[in-house]
């Protein structure tokens, strides 16, 4: 068996963990999912979802990896392989690659976004445009004219990823996450205190200050919690947000040795990942916006998403502000550090997968795979709602999917007792025993329940394109057969493994 | 659209959420930093299928 690489140092370990977790998320899509789901009563369900199912289901995935890591295999379908012996096992575990792959194709391009917008604001263009031409700037970059500057930083951001996963596991994302998290957080802790210092920009406007901006999402209406929809999007939130369902942390766990703890350090991502997420999140994007906007404007924003609030209405209001052009660059190089410790993740699980599986060199596999983020890109970049349609499928439904594919593979078939063993080994904190009922049977149905509500919500409206342009259709029709590809490409890869892996016992049975 | 002004109600929300995860952020920093095991340690099974 080839030597795997190993975390250098349990805190290298642990920001490299946050540092997938923690990503555009925590600081755009958080605020606008409390800011529109009932505020301050949105924390019930969000909360209820973090200690049921994020929370458990992290140490199934750090637990899973670090088993699966201690006989070789770095990736899901060789984990499940010796976990659940049939042959489906790579072919369902398969997903544990394939999803975190189409993710990271328009992801690695939404990360490009933020540096270019880091590279405006510092430029000063920003500085020169008038309030309503920041949103045709946003569609012009995207869809117009703009392409080529936003393609050149794409580019960049792809050989930046390239150049961290090229040095390897511990040299390569372990030091960008020893790095890049801190300054996260020194950056996100400057401008929480600048943002909550600021009080009534305008003095004409008074209600408009920061503290009713954290009103607008604090504040409870208990009325929401009686809709199934706020359950939905809190427990899709903290999925979201911890990474979970991507086979990503088992990948990285697979990199810890066998007697490692995983309850702890599990925990310590998941406070970390919430830190920035409640307390950093929470604090700076809707409450400056409303400071500036009053109520009525940010409640719209809101309603058109994360993207509106992150890439229009933030790089404006911080050009009202006195050194504008200083904090709106510090704001868009907070979420840069914040995607690219998330994207090198999310392209390990397939690294990783071609390493293990194909025998290929770390720099032949990292080639390889950037290769095809890189051309897979290129479609979402050029073709309208080729996004969306990933996303949903992808970075949506599948990730629920497969996290319940992943309890009920190492809970149910690897038994109760086995996984619970295997999560307490080498722990450094006690787990209550209540937690072994929450993951065998609470996490389970939980997941369950979020299935088939979300395939009963958006499933079908999604599958039979309703509301979607005739314009689009054509290219979520491609981006459905690039998903198709890749699945297939993957099966392809898994039976061309086990003829090279036959191959090479009958070699060495015929050498002796 | 919610109320415009902070409500009891919302300083409770914010300071019970700010609080539990300011108290486990705390609670993981000092346990891995007190963690016996020192880092970077050969682990004696490694190799070991």
């Amino acid at each position: 068996m080839r030597g795997r690489e190993h975390w250098a140092t349990r805190i290298g370990l642990i920001l490299a963990m946050a540092g997938n977790a923690i990503g555009f998320g925590n600081f755009l899509r958080f605020p606008v999912q409390a800011a529109s789901n009932g505020g301050g009563a949105f924390m019930i369900p969000y909360f209820c979802a973090l200690l049921l199912l994020g929370i458990p289901l992290m140490w199934v995935e750090w637990a899973l990896g670090r088993y699966g890591g201690s006989k070789g295999h770095g990736t899901t379908p060789g984990m499940f392989e010796l976990i659940w012996r049939s042959r489906a096992a790579k072919y369902v575990g398969l997903l544990g690659v394939a999803l975190p792959l189409l993710v990271v194709i328009y992801y690695v391009y939404i990360e490009s976004w933020t540096l270019a917008y880091c590279y405006f604001s510092a430029d000063g263009t920003f500085a020169r445009l008038q309030p309503q031409e920041f949103g045709p700037f946003f569609a012009g970059l995207l869809g117009g004219n703009g392409y080529w500057p936003v393609y050149l930083f794409f580019v960049v951001t792809v050989l930046l990823n390239l150049a961290v996963m090229w040095r390897g596991v511990s040299r390569g994302i372990e030091a960008l996450a020893r790095i890049a998290l801190p300054a996260l957080f020194v950056l996100a802790t400057f401008l929480v205190v600048r943002v909550l210092t600021l009080g009534a920009p305008d003095s004409s406007h008074a209600d408009r200050n920061v503290l009713n901006g954290m009103a607008f999402l604090w504040n409870p209406d208990f009325s929401k919690l009686s809709e199934m929809g706020i359950w939905l999007a809190a427990a899709g939130q903290v999925f979201f947000t911890l990474s979970l369902g991507f086979g990503v942390i088992a990948c990285y766990a697979s990199y810890l040795r066998k007697n490692d703890d995983v309850v702890l350090s599990g925990l310590s991502t998941a406070t970390t990942n919430e830190f920035a997420e409640v307390i950093f999140g929470g604090s700076l994007a809707i409450p400056l916006a409303f400071a500036f906007l009053g109520g009525a404007a940010v409640g719209a924003i809101a309603k058109q998403g994360a993207f509106t609030l992150g890439f229009v209405t933030m790089p404006m209001v911080f050009q009202k502000l006195p050194l504008g052009q200083l904090l709106s660059t510090l704001w868009f190089v907070l979420l840069f550090f914040a995607g690219i410790t998330s994207s090198v993740a999310l392209a390990q699980a397939a690294v990783a997968f071609v390493e293990d599986e194909l025998g290929w060199s770390r720099q032949k596999a990292v080639s390889a795979i950037w290769g095809v983020i890189f051309l897979g890109a290129n479609l979402i970049i050029f073709g309208s709602g080729v996004l969306e349609e990933i996303d949903f499928w992808a970075g949506t439904i599948g990730i629920v999917v497969f996290g319940l594919v992943e309890v009920i593979v190492f809970v149910w078939i690897f038994g109760p007792r086995n996984a619970w063993a295997e999560i307490n080994r080498g722990a450094d904190i006690r787990l209550p025993r209540i937690v072994y009922y929450v993951l065998t049977y609470i996490t389970p149905v939980y997941l369950s329940v979020l299935v088939v509500a979300w395939i009963a919500q958006d499933g079908w409206k999604v599958l039979l394109m309703d509301g979607v342009p005739p314009e689009q259709r054509v290219w979520r029709w491609i981006a459905r057969a690039v998903i198709a590809l890749v699945l297939v490409s993957l099966v392809l890869l898994i039976r061309a493994s086990r003829h090279l892996k036959e191959d090479d016992v009958r070699g060495q049975g015929e050498s002796l | 659209m919610i109320g415009i002004h902070m409500t009891g109600a919302g300083w409770v929300f914010l300071s019970v959420a700010w609080t539990i995860i300011l108290v486990s952020t705390v609670f993981c920093v000092v346990r891995v930093m007190g963690a016996k095991r020192p880092e970077a340690l050969p682990d004696e099974n490694d190799g070991e299928e």
